[in-house]
């Protein structure tokens, strides 16, 4: 014990007494533990975090439907209907079944509304789950019953916190939620948030949301309609495997007189993390990569500063041969070298941690939904990761170093009188450069592949003018307004928006680009059957008479709508090219006649337009076609305002929601982005793919290239007798520096070569994350290669010249 | 061959320079075998290291073969020394991670020699001074006088009109040192100029002419005999 005190004595005073060095080597390793730290949190906090407030949480399970089907092929629904709900509580390896509605109310009106999202949830929901509130109670089955009287809701505690100051007495105050007026009742605890990717702000009972679905329970028995999300818990002794089997089996036997039975496959279960089931394969798996990326970054941190510390320990040879002759075993001298890399990495570790909790929370902003991201605390799991990393930097950077250094042959150092160069080519010292060279090439690599397939996506033409488009949401008949006011309130909505000066031009729909489109029976006058399209539909969509120039939509032949146009009966249609092409071909589609749905009159198409994206960027080609919007109808209440801006959209987009939410008195939120903020999800996965890998690939480059500079230095520095003899015996400087840059090309090229491999193997896991570009893209493959072997040349040059300017006649001297 | 005119060394030391060299006038004609001689610290090693090209820094005229050594630029330097000189150290300088055909082949590498002529001369060489059973053999694994004898090899392998020698045979033992001067003797009969540094009388005696050196400045020997 006390030659260990003895050692940590001595280790603390060599760290104290290379100051430099131990700040370079610390910072290096914190730039790796902090990467770790971020970025395993953020993983933990999606994947592996069980939910607080959850009893048992790996009893608790998701229910996915799988379906085939002709047109879509294999497919998997995590919303399905109610009866399949009905049909699974009878299941006898589930204790506990419970369905969810997801959806956002208006909590006040007018100027002092704002939005919330709620989760609509049947009465076992809480006691499955084995939750205890913080504040009065939570729903219970007696919440959720026909008769249950003023509907309760429960507050999440973070709304409690944010939107009522933590109020105590809480509890039996009334909340009004779009047209009704609910009881809290309670509060659910710190934390809670049901395993839900994004958390709802409030849970009321479900049949009080459900007729916010429509008039009347159709709901209940219609299997068609897919609005619920089911939770269960395991019964004991149950597996999930088995309690699959059974789900399957009662929804196979619910389904068995329905039309809706055709393509049902199977139930499978996840796990009570949304986010760790299938629904967010490709998030889960973009973490899991940026995860192990920054471990990549921490093993070239730790090899860099592993160079560092052999240069070193060769350096202070001479040093640990007078010990060594002293009496000191090769195990003392490892644990003294050991004891100083862990010092090191210690101090690294804390400066990791702040780099963590500081530069982490932006990360996660960017990775994680603001829930989620608000609610992460660096507690003693992130300490716990932190930990983890300094203690593997530890070992890779210290240990390896200890064992070779203390493990050479030192008495020819005493021999030499100290006087030897110390100098020896390290196949360790090469070989941790390739390797960090070979890591660097697969992050650059990786960075590469996600910019171009952010370019890709980005290249994508949406149809849509999205920088100068708002899109209004907003739901007047949650609130209680009945259909004519619903239409006057829409109306007044144009007519204030049209008045403004930012606005070009206004337009309403039925159905809504990035959001929802309906695809209904048509037929074709004078055709049989129309040609089936991958994709499905085609999709309709009711609009105004501004909607094509509002969004940015060119009329390619024909003409547009016209307000006159807008009759309970369309009698004109425009479709879009896709389905000008893929329905008509060749032939002349204006003054065709569409049938739509059940109309009995034609619906002459009069014009063919752009085609816009339906849902995403990355869908294949959909055939859309549009109808006026009727002035009158069912389809009132689901109307979204599109306005067209004079300027950036999103410059104008905080005025107009005061303007429209003041148009109409009483009006619900009224919820206002750019179509811009809209797309913007669909690039999020490249862009913080092309953010961190290139950030990564950065650091790494950056580390690579130091230890590279530093093996080449301290090689320039060994060598600089042999470089002189070189010079005597007729060598260029110039020649110096070839030979210097040659040893450093000769690492560089090999590690290059392992990084490509590396990146090809690896590149086929990430192929699924990836658009429109190969995982082997060969100009990725050249960019990143060329990008590295730039960097060595850059890191080669300084050694490079020192060696060029190596004077012979000191090189030489013999005494 | 050699001229030198008013040669001077300094370096920047406070309050005033040091002077290494002073005032140096020398000449040395072709096939003569010149010793330079003086304590520790008289500039013997400075004057052999300008002489070889290594330092360009002094000031005066060094003209070798006709050609203005002081005036030349570096480029132009390293091919003249190149062409014209070889070395060999009291260290033997051998490059310890070759072997002894690969330490031999070093100079001609810099010298535009195609793989196979250089091959030719190396094996030639190896013969020549009867190294054949050692040339896969690293530095290490030889004696010092096969080390140094390696050196000379290396030294005269691309035929140097001039050898500089900077006491060749410090670290060899008299019999060793013998063989070693001996094979200087043939070289300068063969035609090699040679300019050697030693503090040794007996070594000397293999010369035809001994310079001293004191303090920087030539006292004796300036001259051809």
């Amino acid at each position: 014990m006390r030659a260990l005190w003895q050692d940590l004595a001595h280790a603390a005073r060599a760290v104290l007494r290379s100051r430099g060095f131990t700040v370079t080597a610390a910072l290096t390793l914190a730039l790796g533990i902090g990467a770790v730290t971020a970025l395993t949190s953020v993983l933990d906090a999606l994947l592996f975090r069980q939910p607080a407030g959850v009893v048992a949480p790996e009893r608790v399970v998701r229910a996915y439907f799988h379906f085939t089907s002709p047109q879509f092929g294999d497919y998997r629904n995590s919303v399905v209907s109610y009866p399949d709900f009905t049909d699974l509580q009878r299941a006898r390896g589930l204790t506990g079944v419970a369905a969810q509605y997801s959806g956002g109310a208006s909590l006040g009106r007018g100027a002092e509304a704002t939005e919330v999202s709620l989760s609509g949830a049947t009465g076992d929901y809480f006691a499955m789950m084995g939750t205890t509130p913080l504040l009065g109670r939570l729903l219970g089955p007696d919440d959720d019953g026909a008769n249950a009287g003023v509907p309760a809701a429960v507050l999440s505690e973070r709304l409690w916190r944010t939107r009522f100051g933590a109020d105590s007495t809480i509890v039996g105050r009334t909340l009004p939620l779009d047209d009704q007026v609910f009881t809290v009742v309670g509060v659910a605890p710190a934390g809670f948030d049901g395993g839900e990717y994004t958390p709802p702000d409030l849970w009321v009972p479900f049949t009080a949301v459900a007729r916010q679905l429509g008039p009347g329970d159709g709901y209940r028995t219609d299997r068609g309609w897919y609005f619920v999300s089911i939770m269960a818990r395991l019964a004991p002794g149950v597996t999930p495997a088995q309690a699959e089997a059974e789900a399957t089996a009662l929804i196979r036997a619910g389904r068995s007189d329905s039309t809706e039975s055709q393509g049902f496959r199977a139930v499978s279960l996840g796990p009570v993390l949304e986010a760790a089931g299938p629904d967010f394969a490709d998030r889960a798996s973009l973490a899991r990569w940026l995860a192990a990326m920054s471990v990549v970054v921490l093993l070239i941190a730790s090899a860099n500063v592993a160079n560092l510390l052999l240069a070193r320990g060769l350096a202070r040879a001479r040093e640990l041969a007078i010990r060594k002759a002293l009496g000191a075993g090769q195990g003392r001298l490892v644990r003294q070298l050991f004891l100083e890399g862990v010092m090191t990495a210690a101090l690294a570790g804390a400066l990791g941690m702040l780099i963590a909790v500081w530069g982490g929370g932006a990360l996660r902003g960017y990775v994680l939904p603001a829930a989620l991201a608000e609610r992460f605390s660096t507690d003693g799991r992130v300490f716990a990761i932190a930990l983890g990393a300094t203690l593997l930097a530890a070992l890779i950077s210290s240990l390896i170093p200890a064992l070779q250094v203390t493990r050479a042959d030192l008495t020819p150092v005493l021999k030499e009188g100290g006087r030897g160069s110390g100098f020896r080519r390290s196949r360790l010292r090469a070989g941790l450069v390739v390797a960090q060279v070979a890591l660097s090439v697969m992050l650059v690599i990786g960075a590469g592949l996600f910019v171009r397939s952010l370019r890709n996506m980005l290249a994508i033409d949406i149809g849509y003018d999205a920088a100068r488009v708002l899109m209004v949401n907003v739901d007047p008949a949650g609130a209680g307004f009945d259909g004519p006011a619903t239409g006057r309130a829409f109306d007044a909505m144009v007519e204030a928006a049209r008045a403004h000066p930012g606005v070009e031009s206004a337009a309403l729909t039925y159905g809504e680009p990035f959001g929802w489109s309906m695809s209904t029976g048509l037929r074709v006058a004078g055709m049989d059957s129309l040609p089936r399209l991958s994709s499905g539909g085609p999709y309709i969509q009711r609009v105004t008479a501004d909607f094509f120039q509002t969004m940015g939509l060119a009329v390619i032949r024909g003409r547009g709508f016209t307000d006159q146009d807008r009759r309970e009966e369309p009698a004109v249609a425009m479709i879009g090219e896709v389905m000008a092409r893929r329905i008509f071909g060749d032939r002349d589609p204006l003054g065709q006649c569409l049938l739509v749905a059940r109309a009995t009159g034609c619906a002459e198409i009069i014009g063919v337009v752009e085609n816009g994206v339906r849902y995403s960027p990355r869908e294949e080609e959909q055939a859309l076609y549009y109808l006026p919007l009727q002035p009158s109808g069912a389809e009132t209440r689901h109307l979204t305002l599109f306005l067209r801006t004079r300027g950036e959209a999103a410059t104008v987009a905080a005025a107009i929601r005061p303007l429209l939410q003041t148009a109409v008195p009483e009006l619900p939120f009224v919820a206002v982005q750019t179509l811009q903020d809209v797309v913007e999800p669909h690039y999020e996965g490249f862009r913080v793919g092309a953010t961190l890998f290139g950030l990564y690939g950065a650091v790494a480059l950056l580390l690579a290239g130091l230890g590279l500079y530093s093996v080449l230095a301290y090689a320039v520095r060994g060598r600089t007798p042999e470089l002189g003899i070189r010079l005597a015996l007729g060598a260029e400087p110039r020649g110096l520096m070839r030979l210097v840059v040659g040893d450093g090309l000769k690492l560089t090229l090999l590690g290059a070569a392992l990084g490509v491999a590396g990146a090809l193997a690896a590149g086929r896991a990430l192929a699924s994350l990836l658009y429109n570009v190969p995982a082997w893209d060969p100009l990725t493959l050249a960019l990143g290669t060329g990008t590295v072997l730039v960097a060595a040349l850059l890191a080669s040059s300084i050694p490079a010249r020192r060696a060029a300017r190596v004077d012979p006649v000191t090189a030489l001297r013999s005494d | 061959m050699i001229r030198l005119v008013n040669v001077e060394k300094s370096v920047d030391t406070r309050p005033s320079p040091t002077w290494l060299l002073r005032r140096i006038g020398l000449d040395i004609p072709k096939g003569e075998f010149v010793t330079v001689m003086g304590p520790s610290g008289a500039g013997k090693s400075t004057l052999l290291a300008i002489l070889g090209m290594l330092d360009a820094e002094f000031r005066g005229e060094y003209w070798l073969d006709g050609q203005p050594v002081h005036t030349l630029k570096q480029k132009e330097r390293f091919a003249l020394s190149r062409s014209r000189i070889g070395f060999v150290f009291q260290q033997y300088h051998l490059l310890d991670d070759l072997t002894v055909a690969e330490n031999l082949d070093v100079p001609l590498g810099y010298r535009d020699m195609k793989s196979a002529e250089r091959a030719a001369l190396v094996a030639d060489t190896l013969d020549r001074f009867q190294i054949v059973g050692k040339k896969d053999l690293y530095p290490r694994q030889l004696s010092g006088g096969q080390q140094q004898l390696v050196a000379v090899a290396r030294a005269v392998i691309s035929s140097p009109a001039l050898l500089l020698a900077d006491e060749p045979t410090g670290n060899l033992h008299s019999e060793q040192g013998r063989e070693i001067m001996e094979l200087f003797r043939r070289l300068n009969q063969q035609g090699t100029t040679i300019v050697q540094v030693t503090h040794s009388e007996e070594n000397a005696r293999y010369g035809h002419r001994i310079i001293r050196l004191k303090d920087g400045w030539l006292v004796d020997g300036a001259a051809a005999a």
